[in-house]
């Protein structure tokens, strides 16, 4: 793989370090629907909508019904697995948090109308008309405008503006774009993977058993994952395949909720290309590896930013025996699909491809600085339940906010990698400590004196 | 903090309404049934499909016994080999143990042996242990013997039963039976058997029966 000229020799701009993804070189399906729905969109008629008559149909629409008809892989839209039906595809919290996304980014948003003002078509000539009077029904067809441009063009816009990406990504991908957009952000679609998967498929892994019993446990309360339906095989697939792929880490408990978000959006064979390139490029396959090391060093990382930005809420935790990994563990482990509802784990998803790791720290101290003055008044039990349940419910309604907050949250590089360093030397201080206790019984005894 | 080791305590041995605080951890393989067991005894709830546990999970139960309030604060920790290096901070402290394994599935059996080993070498030495054999309600499909792991049991001083967190089946019965062996009333001149769950493990470190 050659890595893109444009991104040579400069810092990456996403996470990942392969050459960027071309829309062309999607699998072939993901092009056929896509560039058939996108140039006939006007034309689509055939689908009604409780919000829009087939006459109306708006362009974003119409393509987006067809392309869920023409899909065959999971529903994301709905919590709980109910499926979306075919004419409404887009959720009313969906257009809303569009609307309170507008206002909390006016100024990246006059990078994007500007976007959006270089199409022609209807949108483009009604841009004038409502400068100041945007209906969410408008933005959400604008940015679907945008993201159209962006996936037909994206191999040009890549190198171009990778910044512009990175920010519209961050303002969350419409959900109908996802599959195309977690490919080409992942360069997965792009990678040479494809082609080993039906041949990881015949193989068999030692792992099988293990995966097998976790994936009735996986989105349980999901349809698309219950009993007989076809996301258990799929999940299986792809896990297994997986671990045949990367003998080191097999299969650890945590991803499968990963490769579930993936299913959710596109076929097996996509999501297991993007699993490689999230386990290869975005540090989770350091995060599974057996020795989970690099778990302690996440978990390190974050207590110091606490620590650092929050040093009150610091020592609370410390006063109350409250270890960072008791609440932290599966946020970075399932990269927050087990604690967030999934329009929100979606969004997280969006921005991790864009941001890596350092965004789930992110998320984490955005939560943590949200909950800061309730945390402080609550103990070990308290602090628990509120990880475990209220958390969610708070952000269920009010994800933007998350993501407002989230977004500001600035990390330093050379304070992580310092911290890294800090880190190493204490493990490697805790081993040698480890070993001598074993050499010498008695001391482990006196602790208990 | 107002419901631990309070009324009562150690002024009053044996009075009524002492409400007494304990740590208890599940331990135990993969999918063996430790989430669905408490579950079962949290919320008299069964899922046929309980989601995997990542990291671990909290819940609290408060049951009676005799004049005695009795408050579990139970982690639930996650089965695979490779989290076991996180368990050391959900033992570290506990007063009691579950460890469980799945009658239908040997392996489960002898990873349960390893970690009652683990505990008896790492954990507090006062540690209540129990070994809770689940999935009791498919026993046509049982590979571990009643009896072998009874005498297992036996050997190791643990409490025992065979569970079902689908049927409940001797789910209440093994936490009351932990709590039973609890040291709930302050002997005369004895501390409290209680920890204070809500100070810094630092302060526990090797005082965890006091």
């Amino acid at each position: 793989m050659v890595p893109s000229p444009a991104l040579v020799g400069t810092p990456s701009v996403f996470p990942h370090h392969q050459s960027t993804s071309f829309f062309q070189e999607t699998a072939s399906f993901f092009n056929l629907d896509w560039e058939r729905l996108w140039h006939s969109r006007s034309n689509t008629n055939s689908t009604s909508s409780p919000r829009n008559s087939p006459s109306q149909l708006s362009p974003p629409m119409a393509a987006t019904a067809a392309l869920r008809r023409s899909s065959d892989y999971g529903s994301a839209d709905t919590e709980c697995g109910e499926p979306c039906e075919t004419g409404d595809p887009i959720p009313i919290n969906e257009v809303d948090l569009l609307a309170k996304m507008e206002q909390l980014n006016k100024s990246n948003e006059e990078d994007s109308r500007s976007v959006a003002s270089k199409k022609t078509g209807s949108s483009g000539s009604r841009k004038g008309a409502r400068e100041h009077t945007h209906s969410p029904e408008e933005d959400e067809e604008d940015l679907w405008s945008v993201w159209g441009e962006l996936i037909l063009n994206w191999e040009v816009e890549v190198k171009k503006r990778p910044n512009h990406i990175k920010e519209l990504v961050k303002k969350g991908i419409p959900q109908h774009f996802r599959m195309i957009a977690w490919q080409n952000l992942s360069n997965a679609s792009v990678s040479s993977v494809h082609d080993l998967y039906s041949d990881y498929m015949r193989q068999s892994s030692v792992y099988e058993k293990v995966i097998q019993r976790d994936i009735p446990r996986t989105y349980p309360e999901l349809d698309f994952f219950k009993d007989g339906e076809r996301g258990q095989s799929l999940l299986f697939n792809v896990i297994k395949a997986y671990s045949v792929h990367d003998k080191e880490v097999g299969y650890c408990q945590g991803s499968a909720f990963i490769v579930g978000l993936l299913l959710l959006q596109m076929p097996e064979e996509e999501a297991f290309a993007v699993l490689v390139s999230l386990m290869e490029n975005y540090r989770l396959r350091e995060l599974y590896k057996p020795t989970m090391t690099d778990l302690g060093l996440c978990m390190f990382q974050l207590e110091c930013l606490v620590q650092d930005q929050m040093p009150d809420l610091y020592t609370h935790f410390n006063n109350m025996g409250f270890d960072t990994s008791m609440y932290a563990s599966s946020w970075f482990l399932t990269l927050f699909t087990t604690t967030m509802p999934l329009d929100i784990a979606n969004r997280i998803m969006d921005c991790f491809l864009v941001e890596g790791m350092d965004y789930i720290f992110c998320i984490s101290i955005a939560i943590l600085q949200q909950a800061r003055i309730e945390l402080l008044r609550l103990d070990m039990e308290g602090m628990l339940k509120y990880f475990q349940r209220e958390v969610r419910e708070r952000y269920e309604n009010d994800a933007d906010l998350l993501f407002a907050v989230a977004n500001q949250v600035q990390l330093n590089a050379k304070r992580m990698k310092r911290l890294e360093k800090d880190y190493m030397a204490k493990r490697t201080k805790e081993q040698e400590e480890a070993v001598e206790l074993r050499l010498k019984p008695s001391a482990v005894l006196s602790c208990f004196d | 903090m107002a419901a631990r080791n309070s009324a009562g305590g150690a002024a009053r041995p044996g009075g009524p309404n002492r409400t007494c605080q304990f740590k208890l951890v599940l331990l135990g393989e993969s999918a063996v049934g430790k989430s669905s067991l408490v579950l079962r005894f949290v919320k008299g709830q069964f899922h046929e499909y309980q989601e995997s546990t990542i990291g671990a999970a909290f819940l609290t139960q408060t049951v009676c016994l005799d004049d005695a309030t009795i408050k579990f604060e139970i982690w639930d920790t996650a089965g695979q080999e490779r989290y076991h290096s996180l368990a050391p901070m959900y033992y570290r402290g506990a007063q009691a143990a579950i460890v469980v394994y799945d009658i239908t599935n040997t392996e489960s059996f002898i990873k349960a042996k390893n970690w009652v080993k683990e505990l008896q070498r790492q954990a507090s030495p006062n540690i209540v242990m129990a070994l809770a054999g689940n999935k009791a309600d498919v026993a046509q499909k049982r590979t571990v013997e009643y009896e072998e792991a009874n005498a297992y049991a036996e050997d190791n001083a643990l409490l025992f039963m065979e569970t079902s967190a689908k049927t409940s089946m001797n789910v209440n019965d093994i936490f009351m039976a932990i709590a039973k062996k609890l040291p709930i009333g302050p002997a005369q001149g004895e501390p409290t058997g209680t920890v204070d769950m809500n100070q810094p493990q630092q302060q526990q470190k090797g005082s965890c029966c006091k």
